[in-house]
């Protein structure tokens, strides 16, 4: 999972992502006023830069520099291509905390937004596809 | 900065240099570039615009205006335990400066904390309480001169944190409508404002007259003398070599982990640790791990589950500690921390393969507010109604809260390292240990606890300054320091930065290593480990600045993992979940109620030293009314 650019013509060259990254994913070409994402391998997809990008420029993909898939897979039995296509969207994880029924142990206050208001499948990871990555 | 480039780099440069062509192209044709401020962009499906520009070797406007510095007190770190330490040693008139590796307010753990907890008898918090609720979730061997200390003092920083604005209150993103799309713009822009704490970490500096610097690695604390004159590091994104010329340093230089994506605290690497270990110092309570524990189906990925978590404000938390309430926090502990009061020695024993499997749960997710007191601020929040904390193990490598660092002495309450002029502060940094072998007292204590440890440390280093002169750093020093700065860009061969980091997480990451740990898998990472010190760390390579900053990272992580399967290898015993071995599964109270100490001997290895904590920590002298 790593940040990957969503249109670079959105980047209005706020600078927040260079200023912000802890990891120094970013360079800065000044004559276009554009960021550059220069070492996504080295994103810790805390996703600051992408909360803060006042363009909207950004998105964070899990196709990218994807860690979390062959261990996922290792040890669940989970096909890499259920995480890619589908994206573990709460319905799923609904779906197995149903079968235990720990799910019930919800604390109150945590309804609001509440996990059965998101469909499967969506909201989807891509922006513009349902809204901002989150799963 | 000396960077020699390989045919192989001046390829790279133009198949980029064509690209750009192409992007730039489009740009032209295109959209003209927004100007800076405008904080809104249509985009029209079909016309975006994927592509990067090439990529330039450093980022110039960072670049400083001067390139040495004297102060009085020089600051590193810019987190929670750093800008303390600042704050509090400008306030005391001196002259001070403040560097850190990311940008202040987001580097290290400083922008993760979820919940902040502080003490308050007018609220009705019992002291005695709280302590014999560290005291029993300790072990037994966390150190409750330091708990004092946060009992006294926690609710003054508390008030000097939220006089900066950290502590502003705004709904979570769960109880807004932007949740349900997760529109976190809609969110940044309509409830969070200028409500966000991270900004104004460097806004706290720039009114306090702080002069700081972004994006800067010290690699070498200076000892001249036996006496610390300073600091030298370099800019990653620049090149810049840095000199600091400086009266008395605070280390605040944060925790470490090994991962590769997915965690977000990873640019802790332990630079701070590796440099005091070199410097001679001891360094204890490696051994305990900090399970950092994410979704078992994503592991290492903080943002499935965590995301708009991490918007939230830092919520108060704790609160009404009684006695009664200390009992239920008792029942919580024996289940974080695997105690059982039904065992012999009220340990569990752990099963890691279970744990790994199991169905992903909502244990930890609340901040706990123990006390059902109405007129309670710190009513913590469920910081998010995602589903967290299933297996633990994404911040792998990452030592314990609190319990890791310089150990400064049995006594030592303000970070003095017994080097003349160098204070340390902070996780990772300074090994306080209020919470001994778990961290199983709440949420919400870690960023409260660290400030006041770098307030203490900043007050010190501010009156140490006050009475030293400002010696100089030598040029034969600033020589040898570059020369070992610049190492990695002069090799003409080497290893990737990034290779190393992948096989080092791969050695340490196994659950046989970090969690059920054996002498035999303990020894055969260190051998690993040992293999990398020697051949791999004075291999790596770097082809730019950023490179650069990478493979000093390795070598620092690699140093501390060696220090960390060293401890673990010396504790022939188990602690609970935080330190845990397969074949010494229960506790050994007469051998091992000691802290272990690591520091470096004269021939160069890391050598062994065992001391035992305060006996009044212990069990011994617990007042019978708060026996629990």
């Amino acid at each position: 999972m790593a940040i990957e650019r969503y249109d670079l013509n959105a980047c209005i060259g706020c600078r927040n992502c260079i200023n912000i990254c802890p990891m120094d994913v970013y360079r800065f070409d000044e004559t276009q006023n554009k960021s550059i994402i220069a070492y996504p391998e080295n994103c810790q997809a805390c996703g600051m830069c992408y909360y803060m990008c006042l363009g909207g420029s950004l998105q964070l993909s899990l196709h990218s520099h994807m860690f979390p898939i062959v261990p996922m897979s290792a040890t669940h039995g989970i096909d890499a291509n259920h995480f890619l296509n589908a994206a573990p969207n709460l319905t799923n994880i609904e779906e197995r905390l149903g079968k235990t029924g720990e799910y019930a142990s919800e604390p109150k206050d945590a309804t609001p937004g509440d996990l059965k208001n998101s469909e499967p499948g969506g909201p989807g990871m891509q922006r513009g596809a349902g809204g901002p990555i989150g799963v | 900065m000396n960077v020699r480039r390989s045919r192989r780099d001046f390829l790279k440069d133009v198949t980029l240099g064509t690209s750009g062509v192409a992007a730039m192209g489009v740009l032209g044709a295109g959209q003209a570039a927004a100007a800076p401020g405008q904080s809104s962009v249509s985009v029209k499906s079909g016309e975006r615009l994927t592509r990067e520009l090439p990529v330039p070797d450093t980022y110039e406007a960072d670049r400083p205006k001067q390139t040495e510095y004297s102060v009085d007190v020089l600051v590193i770190g810019g987190g929670y335990a750093g800008i303390n330490a600042a704050y509090s040693a400008k306030q005391a008139g001196r002259n001070v400066m403040l560097v850190d590796k990311g940008r202040p307010g987001y580097s290290g753990q400083s922008p993760w904390p979820g919940t902040f907890n502080f003490f308050d008898p007018d609220l009705g918090d019992d002291a005695q309480a709280f302590r014999e609720a560290m005291r029993y979730s300790a072990e037994y061997f966390g150190n409750l001169d330091w708990i004092d200390i946060w009992i006294r003092e926690s609710k003054a920083m508390y008030e000097r944190i939220k006089s900066w604005g950290f502590l502003d209150m705004y709904p979570r993103m769960v109880e807004t409508k932007y949740f349900a799309t997760r529109d976190y713009y809609g969110y940044r822009d309509n409830v969070v404002k200028d409500h966000e704490r991270r900004p104004k970490f460097v806004e706290m500096l720039d009114k306090d007259g702080i002069p700081w610097l972004q994006h800067v690695m010290i690699t070498n604390v200076i000892l001249q003398d036996k006496e610390c004159v300073g600091a030298i590091g370099f800019q990653f994104t620049t090149g810049a070599i840095l000199t600091f010329h400086a009266k008395a340093v605070v280390m605040a230089m944060g925790n470490g982990c090994i991962t590769p994506t997915g965690h977000p605290i990873g640019d802790n690497t332990f630079d701070g640790e590796y440099i005091a270990y070199n410097l001679g110092l001891p360094i204890g309570g490696k051994e305990f791990e900090d399970f950092h524990t994410h979704q078992s189906f994503a592991p290492g990925n903080n943002w499935i589950g965590s995301d708009a978590r991490f918007f939230d404000p830092d919520f108060l938390c704790g609160g009404n500690m009684t006695i009664d309430s200390v009992r239920r926090a008792k029942q919580q502990c024996e289940s974080s921390i695997q105690k059982s009061p039904t065992s012999p020695d009220g340990l569990k024993y752990i099963d890691t393969v279970t744990i790994s499997h199991q169905v992903p749960t909502r244990g930890g997710n609340g901040s706990p507010n123990y006390g059902k007191n109405p007129k309670e601020v710190r009513m913590g929040k469920a910081i998010s109604p995602y589903v967290q904390f299933d297996a633990p193990g994404a911040a792998v490598g990452m030592c314990l809260h609190l319990s890791s660092g310089v150990f400064c002495g049995m006594d030592d309450t303000d970070g003095t390292t017994g080097i003349p002029g160098l204070y340390v502060a902070g996780d990772g940094m300074h090994m306080t240990n209020p919470g001994g072998g778990n961290y199983a007292m709440g949420n919400g204590f870690t960023s409260c606890f660290v400030s006041i440890e770098g307030d203490h440390a900043g007050k010190s280093a501010a009156a140490y300054s006050s009475k030293a002169s400002l010696t100089k750093i030598s040029d034969e020093n600033i020589a040898m320091a570059r020369k070992e700065i610049e190492l990695p860009a002069n090799l003409d061969k080497g290893f990737s930065p990034n290779w190393a980091r992948d096989v080092l997480q791969g050695v340490m990451a196994p659950y046989w290593v970090m969690k059920n740990k054996t002498e035999a898998t303990l020894q055969a990472a260190l051998t690993q480990v040992e293999y990398m010190r020697d051949h791999v760390a004075p291999r790596l390579l770097a082809r730019n600045s950023h490179g650069l900053r990478l493979c000093h990272e390795m070598k620092h992580k690699i140093q501390s993992c060696e220090l960390k399967l060293r401890a673990a290898l010396a504790r022939k015993e188990s602690r609970g979940g935080n330190f845990y071995r397969d074949d010494y599964p229960r506790r050994n109270d007469a051998e091992f109620l000691k802290y272990i100490i690591q520091k470096k001997d004269e021939n160069g290895k890391p050598a062994l030293n065992f001391v035992p904590v305060k006996k009044e920590w212990t069990t011994a002298g617990i007042p019978v009314d708060y026996k629990l």
